[in-house]
């Protein structure tokens, strides 16, 4: 599969009378909403309000209590390990346990729901990984070792190695947290350029909100106590903006939609 | 590495118990018909199959531990502290101690006890591996395992007889002497099928290495893997403490040497390298254990503790260094 393929694999999430939870016991009231493909979306809600809850369940790794996830009108729970593996990618905050492998070594793995059992790379696989590498910008560390780079550098390998995988979705948990400021907004301005490029679809928490409201197409917003505790809109409309306000509401923190950002009342 | 090796098994050939000249021990090994029949019975009945032994168990316990730590993305585990080891033990305590008529052919009690506990630890941590979903935890509960079939080895040596401490005694020290030249074929077959099936688990064992989340959305199936690399590691350890008796620190200690040296972690290096490595070191082992000259031979586990220890030292100071584990 080569790049201009790649850009063809668009696909839109769809979550119906969805709801979701540990051991069957519901976080909040069932919802549904539909997100469109080769969107920049991005997670916004308190701690423990079910952020990567929510992401754990659309991709499968966690049982819904109830209701489905559609991925290009596929049943999640309908496919395998592999072919999920060829549906999503994910980037997590934490760091990776184990230093020794370089950049290219694991920017390779994302290759593996495609190679066999041996995992051999095949040319097209190679020029794929080199690709991934390129448009993420760490190229130069390719042969570096995981445990003599940045964070920020790291969470790019992984973002690359997401790449590498050729999903047309992606998912970040909260993938900023731990980089300083210039790794933070590089890391946007990457995830941004995968979307408008590759029409990937992006699904990304965290709580650098200023940056995110500023990069995303839509907010999705997690509010547990609300009717509708789950809703996605577009990014600086009206009805982002009253969801916003009511994020933090509980705490006696407001929104201020001028600069996009949250205030003690 | 490979000639390093070479030269330590020709070195454990050559010496021994009994000085044997060097001209009787080529005549012994190509099979000539002049050569003294005790020595070259010595050659080939017992230096040979010991050197044998020695390569194959020091490989089949450093691939063994390789999995284990690979495993828990621990670097401190090993064959004996999941409990693998101490559940061969306590098989062996039973035959030994608790069924005393047993203790008079140690040898084949000592393979079938040590089989037995190995596969029932092994048997344990798998269904313990499909109710608990940390590898930590997992960990943990082997541990737990371990200290149960401690004490009740401890119980079983305050009823046993004399004469059954003794051989559980004896076999608790570990040696490549236990494979004669008859089941010699039977433990390489044995060995060498375990070893050669991590080579078809590289891309899963280094798919572990990005931790077990990741793993599982490159595509990786966790739980079959997970209880892959445990049945594995499991049988590897049980085969070799069952002939060679528990050995320590060998397969904690010889996937570190292997890291260091080949500086890296990806598992299509490292299998082959913990290879070469731990027969290497196993060689080494059993030379050590011949430096007594006509005293006899030293216990191997006081050897694989005094090349163990300083390693596993280095390892923990240097944790931040090494970085490969961090």
């Amino acid at each position: 599969m080569n790049r201009s393929e790649q850009s063809s694999l668009k696909a839109a999430i769809a979550l119906d009378d969805l709801s979701i939870g540990y051991k069957h016991k519901p976080l909040f009231k069932p919802f549904s909403l539909k997100i469109e493909s080769g969107t920049f979306n991005v997670i916004i809600g308190a701690n423990g309000s079910g952020k990567s809850t929510l992401l754990q369940t659309i991709t499968g790794n966690l049982e819904p209590v109830q209701g489905t996830v559609y991925i290009d009108s596929k049943d999640i729970s309908s496919l395998n390990q592999k072919e999920k593996a060829r549906m999503i990618s994910l980037v997590y905050t934490e760091r990776i346990i184990s230093g020794g492998l370089t950049v290219k070594e694991t920017v390779s793995m994302g290759r593996h729901p495609y190679t066999g059992l041996l995992g051999r790379l095949s040319k097209d696989d190679m020029q794929i990984v080199s690709n991934a590498m390129e448009q993420v910008g760490i190229s130069h560390k390719a042969d570096c070792f995981l445990s003599d780079i940045s964070d920020g550098e790291r969470q790019k390998a992984m973002i690359a190695r997401a790449l590498a995988q050729n999903t047309p979705v992606l998912m970040l948990d909260e993938p900023t947290n731990f980089l300083d400021v210039a790794s933070k907004l590089s890391v946007f301005n990457l995830v941004r350029r995968l979307t408008d490029d590759h029409g990937i679809t992006v699904l990304l928490s965290t709580h650098d909100t200023e940056t995110a409201l500023e990069m995303a197409d839509n907010i999705l917003t997690i509010i547990p106590a609300d009717d509708t505790p789950v809703a996605i809109n577009k990014a600086g409309s009206n009805e982002a903006n009253e969801r916003l306000f009511k994020v933090f509401a509980d705490r006696n923190i407001t929104f201020n939609p001028l600069d996009n950002t949250f205030r003690l009342k | 590495m490979i000639l390093v090796t070479v030269t330590l098994c020709l070195l454990c050939l050559f010496t021994g118990t009994v000085d044997i000249p060097f001209q009787e021990i080529c005549k012994a090994l190509f099979g000539d018909e002049s050569a003294n029949p005790v020595w070259a019975n010595i050659i080939t009945e017992l230096r040979m199959p010991m050197t044998v032994t020695a390569l194959l168990t020091g490989a089949a316990l450093s691939v063994s531990g390789l999995l284990l730590q690979t495993t828990f993305a621990n670097p401190l585990a090993g064959p004996s502290v999941l409990g693998v080891s101490t559940g061969a033990s306590l098989g062996v305590a039973i035959m030994l101690l608790a069924v005393p008529q047993f203790a008079f052919s140690t040898n084949t009690s000592a393979i079938i006890g040590a089989t037995l506990g190995a596969l029932a630890v092994i048997g344990i941590l798998l269904a313990f591996s499909s109710l608990v979903k940390s590898a930590m935890m997992l960990l943990i509960v082997g541990i737990m395992v371990s200290y149960l079939a401690s004490s009740v080895i401890s119980i079983l040596n305050f009823y046993a007889t004399q004469e059954g401490v003794h051989s559980f005694v004896i076999w608790g020290l570990g040696n490549f002497s236990g494979v004669d030249r008859e089941t010699l074929p039977l433990y390489a077959c044995m060995t060498l099928i375990f070893i050669g099936s991590t080579f078809f688990m590289t891309k899963p064992l280094n798919a572990f290495l990005l931790g077990e989340k990741y793993a599982s959305d490159i595509g990786t199936n966790i739980r079959l893997s997970r209880n892959l690399f445990l049945l594995l590691a499991g049988v590897l350890t049980a085969v070799t403490t069952a002939f060679c008796g528990p050995i320590g620190f060998l397969g904690l200690v010889v996937p570190h040497i292997a890291r260091l040296l080949f500086r890296t972690s990806n598992h299509r290096l490292l299998v082959p390298g913990v290879i070469v490595i731990g027969a290497l070191t196993g060689v080494l082992t059993l030379w050590i254990s011949t430096i007594a000259g006509d005293k006899g031979m030293l216990p191997i586990n006081a050897i694989t503790s005094v090349i163990g220890v300083p390693v596993v030292m280095y390892i923990i100071l240097n944790r931040r260094r090494i970085s490969y584990f961090n």
